[in-house]
């Protein structure tokens, strides 16, 4: 039995360029007449947004804000029932069911994004948004960001946070990964699994208030290294108080909290590696270390890329932890860049300057990670 | 063999003792609040040298006390427990329906949908926080703890489910469109129930972020009636410089919970993060 479904089931599989243009993938795979329809609600849709961002009236009155919810509950309705209409009979429902999620998610989630891009260009603050009427200043908020020594330390803090982590972070994992998997007793391993993880079960003020106290001047982490610390020489470490390590310091707590969570992962991947292979590699007679090179390490590659951007894209967002962590002393080495933009909007009121530097800090970590994607593509195929 | 032997003993041996040397770098910590937590708050700060001994000489469970109450953790444990919960199971249904409809029922355009919520993912999450501050103020949910219950469909929780209901077995649907079931009594009679393990690790881990999200409460939340847990601990911590002792008692009382849950749940956090390696 062909169903309709089956035609779009059986077509080419979809590429990145059919992604750019609504309906493109439908027309090349000869179903016309949906292409058509999707093409022009999608256009309908972003120039009906195009409109609503460039209107005059301002959109962070409560009557706009109903209207914008509105329109993307509306326009997702008729997509749903068009696309519904090209169904089998008796598949409507399906798009009910799937509705509330798709709805949520545009206003929640994405309505804010295309808000940010609208704030930017208005000279919003406290007053303006109470009362409206904030007036338009075109491109000044982006010239100020130029300007703003606060926004280069901020960016360059985060960079270095991300560095230090992308190099510490490389090693404590696959290690522990390693170890872990090396159990032979799955009782003794879980045991093991759950200590290493406990960490991660807590949220930033709890970790920050334990490490403050451990790395107090005279706290207990200083009593346990002293005699380390003997060895090379040196009384004590200022680890809070001290700019030139307090980035390092943050990563390592960072690091002890996340380990844990990521050599699981790791130890996922490791164990889910088919040991065929491992068999076939021996009966061609490879060694210990071309097991590795050859099997162990290209089958592991998309977990170590999909770990280094998710820890990408956390590395840039850092914001809890420097709340919780920040003193004055060392307040110039860890002012990232959320803190500059947090201190900007919520103390100063400036919502149109902060909301133009977010936007930023958005395409920074969109492009980079398009860059990171694009070189661990070339890693993997090599 | 007799050579092999002890070269597999040493190796074992080595093995086990970093990872014991790595799971005390990991309790340590805790075990130094926790002993604070009961050492005699007059003696002087609980973290200092003043009071060196690891153990304390004699327990003294009115720090315990003097936490929940200047913590104000009561109202904060209510307030998170309630969040967490709405929020969990409003999510965990919303994300399934949709993950029903993308990855079981391969709806039209399900590729695009599926698109549509991971590319979320690509945006940190952090920088919308504006809009959605002025967002929750047109919509007068602004200091309300509603903010945090409005289920969010998660693109992470979509995606795994996807992949779970894909290896649901077909003959089961099938029959019961036979047997005249619709779209909606499928995914809730047959789909949902068969999905039980899933649902529970997919809520778990849902229901711990929105139990440690610190960032949301601290920036949308300004009354003290409405403090979540992360926030009262944190306000907690700067307000009073003296008492530490009650300090590190609400740190532990806030610890114990999730604690209990997790040495209760283990099983189903560990599955959840190999479903998480799936994805690689």
């Amino acid at each position: 039995m062909t169903r309709p479904v089956d035609l779009f089931r059986t077509a080419a599989p979809i590429s990145r360029t059919t992604l750019l243009c609504p309906g493109l993938y439908q027309h090349l795979n000869g179903d016309r007449f949906t292409g058509t329809v999707l093409f022009v609600l999608a256009a309908a849709s972003v120039s009906a947004l195009i409109f609503f961002l460039l209107s005059p009236s301002d959109p962070f009155e409560h009557r706009t804000t109903r209207l914008a919810i509105a329109t993307i509950v509306l326009f997702w309705v008729a997509l749903l029932s068009v696309l519904d209409s090209f169904q089998r009979p008796g598949r409507g429902a399906l798009y009910l069911i799937l509705l509330p999620a798709v709805i949520l998610f545009s206003i929640f989630t994405y309505l804010p994004i295309l808000w940010a891009a609208k704030l930017s260009f208005y000279d919003h603050n406290i007053a303006t948004l109470v009362q409206g009427g904030a007036p338009f200043v075109g491109m000044e908020n982006f010239e100020k960001i130029l300007g703003d020594e606060k926004f280069w330390l901020g960016l360059s803090n985060t960079i270095k946070f991300f560095l230090i982590g992308f190099v510490l972070g490389q090693f404590p994992a696959p290690t522990l990964a390693y170890l872990l998997n090396e159990v032979k007793s799955a009782k003794l391993q879980t045991v093991y699994k759950c200590i290493c993880f406990m960490p991660s079960l807590f949220s930033w003020p709890i970790i920050g208030a334990i490490w403050l106290w451990l790395l107090k001047p005279d706290g207990q982490f200083d009593q346990f290294v002293a005699p380390i610390l003997a060895l090379g020489g040196k009384q004590t470490i200022a680890w809070l108080g001290d700019p030139a390590i307090a980035r390092v310091v943050f990563v390592c707590v960072g690091l002890w909290m996340g380990t844990g969570a990521s050599a699981l992962i790791w130890l996922a991947s490791i164990v889910g590696i088919d040991p065929a292979l491992y068999d076939a590699a021996e009966i061609d007679g490879a060694g210990h270390w071309s097991k590795f090179r050859h099997v162990t390490f290209p089958l592991l590659i998309p977990t170590w890329i999909v770990l280094t951007i998710l820890a990408f894209i956390g590395m840039f967002s850092i914001f809890d932890q420097v709340i919780v962590m920040q003193n004055p002393l060392i307040r110039q080495s860890v002012f990232v860049l959320m803190l500059h933009i947090y201190e900007q909007s919520f103390r100063h009121g400036l919502m149109g300057y902060a909301a133009a530097m977010s936007l930023v800090l958005a395409l920074v970590v969109l492009i980079l990670t398009m860059v990171n994607l694009k070189i661990s593509n070339k890693i993997q195929i090599t | 063999m007799t050579l092999r032997r002890p070269r597999k003993l040493i190796r074992a041996t080595v093995i086990h003792t970093l990872l014991i040397a790595i799971c005390a770098t990991m309790i340590l910590p805790f075990l130094v609040v926790l002993t604070a937590s009961l050492k005699c708050p007059v003696l002087g700060d609980v973290m200092s040298p003043a009071q060196p001994d690891f153990f304390p000489q004699r327990f003294h469970w009115q720090n315990y006390l003097l936490g929940w109450r200047a913590g104000k953790l009561g109202v904060a444990f209510r307030n998170s427990a309630l969040i967490g919960i709405v929020w969990t199971i409003g999510t965990v249904i919303v994300s399934a329906m949709a993950a029903y409809a993308i990855g079981r029922r391969e709806c039209l355009g399900h590729r695009w949908l599926l698109l549509f919520f991971l590319s979320s993912l690509m945006f940190a999450g952090q920088t919308a926080i504006i809009p959605q501050f002025i967002l929750y103020r047109a919509l007068g949910l602004y200091d309300s703890l509603a903010i945090f219950m409005i289920p969010g469909a998660g693109a992470f929780t979509i995606y795994l489910l996807c992949h779970w209901f894909k290896n649901v077995p077909r003959e089961i649907e099938e029959a019961a469109f036979i047997d005249g079931c619709g779209e909606w009594s499928t995914f809730w009679r047959i789909i949902m129930p068969l999905s039980l393990p899933a649902l529970a690790t997919v809520g778990l881990f849902a229901f711990m972020g929105s139990w440690n999200n610190f960032i949301g409460p601290y920036v949308f939340l300004e009354t003290e009636s409405k403090m979540t847990v992360p926030l009262a601990i944190s306000y907690y911590m700067v307000a009073s410089p003296t008492d530490e002792a009650g300090r590190a008692a609400a740190v532990m009382i806030s610890i114990l919970p999730v604690l209990i849950v997790f040495i209760a749940l283990q099983r189903w956090f560990l599955r959840g993060l190999s479903l998480g390696a799936l994805k690689g």
